[in-house]
């Protein structure tokens, strides 16, 4: 580590970008859940004809004026946006899409005009809030900053349990007498002043990455909310603080664009290995369950084809079903599975027999598959409830009164 | 951003395909050959340095209309319909080169295919320019007046050539102002060399001024790069802390065409550090000042940036 690590400017840049990413995070949260992740994107890009307008009015380069600029019509875009998906048969992503890009072309042309008329229109450097200078944060920024952050914890803190409401069920939060329009209106506010408080440091361009990316990956490690807003505000401080770090230490590396590659690495490692929810986990998971499956038919059948009178007979393996095209490769492996879990023996070469356990286990499966081929020519609308379960721990969820009908139709099948 | 460059670069390409097309035939022949019509000559030039120098020699038989006024960033600025519309009515075009009109300089490059052009800081000797590693050479040559010198004579031997009916009073008005120019160059050499040696280090918010210090003896750090579109590293901005306390720099520069967030960073660092810095008075790097000032000549904006410099370092 040299010494650039332990600088002034290091430090400032680092308090600033840590302070904004664990707010943005925070929101984040939220925001991501209330399906509204893109609002940042579209403060982002329509707080830039703010920023022009408030430079014309004001005529200087007054950071507070050209960030309540930036403020203003950033919660107009997002105004606009939910008054267009409203009016409108337009979908969201249309409206955002709509939104986003008009309200960054006002700001472009604006800019085009500001740059012939303004003398100090590029010493103002309006450029500079496309992509930012993490590298120019002043001690001012990270006070600002550092009362966003505030601002948005302690909001977190007082109405968790609304924010949440709105977050999950906001037709019951509603029904409850909680203000939920009121309540989405503070989020989106929030979101807002902490896109327009970051521009000067991270840009238009980026600010969306910093409000989804540290979310996005929190939600891939927990299904509690208030675990996830930890986790997430801990993702997103830690990407500033990082990125700014290795901008300070490597040569040549500007800190936003490297803010934003640490924060998507960190959202590729969430999303590949968090346990539970991580797409290894996920697909692991899913292969478990098939090989499962496999070995439960493959019981099936065996249990099937055994002379019933003496069902642990050995039954010659060329005999036995080969199911539904399985490849050999497949059935053999099955097969190793089964004798693994004691359901099988394989008393000689091409030879198998079911034991006692294999026996008492493909009877339940049996059953369980005979009730439900039941539970669907009976009851076929109720089917749809109990696919989602264990094939195995299915009938348990059935109430017993359908039950006792069930069982009545099999053992009436039975007779004939 | 993008799309406004794209935009303007479409609009330009829309309005010189037919004209074009109608000359590739005579190769050309446009790009080449002399001025009839009325005068003065309608030039349109891209910054306020070339401008000053096609005035001073055209004289009177040229009006020149500048693109980019005073305090307007040549490498970040957008091409608009309108230029394309004061670009298309020139008599003859001249702008600096060297890839200085960062998103415009693709287009200039083509019309030149049709148009009387110059591209000035290409008029000079390319020995002499500084290249970075790439091999793009640096574009702010006019701060090393003897190669700004250079331009003006590329400038003139361009107005001879379209115009030879006055060629003399081209080739007089160069005379003098070369004069002027020589001057200009041996007081800036000697200004620079009464600030004492170990402090004469000239910090500005990017990288304009290494001509400058080549030619005048000054040592030269920029935060941002050669092109204000480089953003800087953490690293780079404490490098320059460091720096600066250690050789006790007395003063920083602003441009009057570049924002100046990342030196008040610099400064504060040094500042947590026990080190007092300045902001030295602003400094013309690339564009001049206000029209109808001193610093809105090229002369006078050369002279003021060397008066600043003594005085904040002396």
């Amino acid at each position: 580590v040299n010494e650039s690590f332990w600088a002034f400017n290091t430090q400032v840049a680092a308090a600033a970008v840590g302070l904004l990413g664990a707010g943005c995070g925070l929101i984040g949260v939220f925001t991501l859940l209330r399906r509204r992740a893109l609002i940042g994107d579209v403060v982002a890009h329509a707080a830039l004809p703010g920023l022009c307008l408030a430079f014309i009015v004001v005529g200087s380069r007054s950071l507070p004026a050209l960030l309540l600029g930036a403020f203003l019509t950033g919660l107009l875009g997002v105004a606009t946006a939910s008054l267009l998906s409203r009016t409108t048969r337009l979908k969201e992503d249309a409206v955002l899409g709509i939104v986003l890009s008009v309200y960054f072309g006002v700001g472009v042309v604006l800019d085009s005009l500001i740059q012939g008329r303004f003398k100090s229109a590029s010493q103002s450097g309006l450029d500079s809030f496309l992509l930012g200078k993490t590298a120019g944060i002043l001690l001012e920024d990270v006070y600002i900053i550092g009362l966003g952050a505030a601002a948005c914890l302690g909001i977190v803190l007082l109405l968790y349990k609304e924010w949440r409401l709105l977050t999950f069920d906001p037709a019951f939060g509603a029904a409850l007498g909680f203000p939920i329009a009121r309540l989405e209106l503070l989020l989106l506010g929030m979101a807002a002043a902490m896109v327009v408080i970051g521009l000067p440091a991270v840009g238009v361009v980026m600010m969306a990455a910093l409000i989804i990316l540290p979310a996005a990956a929190a939600r891939f490690w927990t299904n509690r909310l208030e675990i996830m807003t930890v986790v997430s505000a801990a993702f997103g401080g830690g990407v500033g603080l990082v990125g700014v770090l290795a901008s300070a230490i490597f040569d040549d590396l500007p800190a936003g664009p490297t803010i934003v590659l640490i924060g998507a690495a960190l959202f590729l490692v969430s999303m590949l290995f968090a346990p539970e929810r991580g797409m290894i986990a996920v697909l692991r998971r899913q292969r478990r369950g098939e090989w499962k499956l496999r070995r439960r038919v493959l019981l099936l059948r065996l249990f099937e084809s055994v002379n019933p009178k003496s069902p642990t007979d050995p039954v010659v393996l060329a005999n036995a079903p080969r199911v539904e095209f399985w490849p050999l490769w497949q059935f053999e492996r099955v097969l190793a599975e089964c004798a693994r879990l004691g359901l099988v023996t394989i008393p000689a070469e091409g030879k198998v027999a079911l034991t006692a356990e294999g026996i008492a286990d493909a009877e339940r499966l049996h059953r369980a598959e005979r009730l439900w081929n039941a539970l669907l020519d009976e009851r076929p609308e109720s089917a749809a409830v109990h696919a989602v379960f264990d094939l195995n721990e299915w009938e348990d969820e059935l109430d017993p009164e359908t039950r006792r009908s069930l069982e009545a139709r099999i053992a009436a099948e039975r007779r004939p | 951003m993008r799309g406004a460059v794209l935009l303007g670069a479409a609009l330009l390409a829309g309005c010189i395909q037919p004209i074009d097309e109608a000359h590739s035939r005579s190769d050309h022949a446009s790009a080449h050959k002399t001025y009839e019509g009325s005068y003065p000559i309608k030039a349109t030039a891209t910054v306020g340095m070339v401008a000053d120098i096609v005035r001073k020699i055209g004289g009177d038989r040229v009006v020149v209309d500048c693109l980019m006024g005073p305090g307007v960033d040549p490498h970040r600025y957008k091409t608009t319909p309108g230029d394309v519309r004061r670009l298309r009515d020139a008599d003859v075009i001249f702008f600096s080169g060297l890839h200085l009109e960062g998103k415009m300089s693709e287009v200039l490059h083509r019309l030149g295919a049709y148009k009387p052009t110059l591209a000035v800081a290409e008029a000079i000797d390319p020995s002499r320019l500084f290249r970075e590693e790439e091999g793009a050479p640096d574009p702010h040559v006019w701060f090393d007046v003897s190669l700004w010198r250079q331009a003006a004579e590329g400038v003139s031997a361009k107005l001879c050539e379209f115009d030879p009916p006055h060629a003399a009073e081209y080739r007089a008005n160069l005379a003098a102002y070369v004069l002027k120019m020589d001057e200009l160059h041996r007081y800036a050499k000697t200004t620079m060399a009464e600030i004492p040696k170990e402090r004469r280090v000239l910090v500005t918010a990017h990288d304009a001024f290494r001509y400058f210090g080549n030619a005048y003896g000054i040592e030269v750090r920029g935060i941002q790069g050669i092109s204000t579109d480089d953003e800087a590293g953490v690293k780079h901005v404490n490098d320059l802390v460091s720096f600066l306390i250690e050789r006790k720099v007395k003063a920083v520069f602003v441009e009057t065409s570049v924002s100046d967030r990342n030196l008040r960073a610099v400064l504060q660092g040094c500042e947590a550090r026990g080190w007092k810095v300045e902001l030295g008075p602003e400094l013309y790097s690339d564009a001049l000042g206000d029209d109808g000032t001193e610093e809105g000549t090229y002369l006078g904006m050369v002279r003021h940036n060397v008066d600043a410099i003594a005085k904040a370092l002396r």
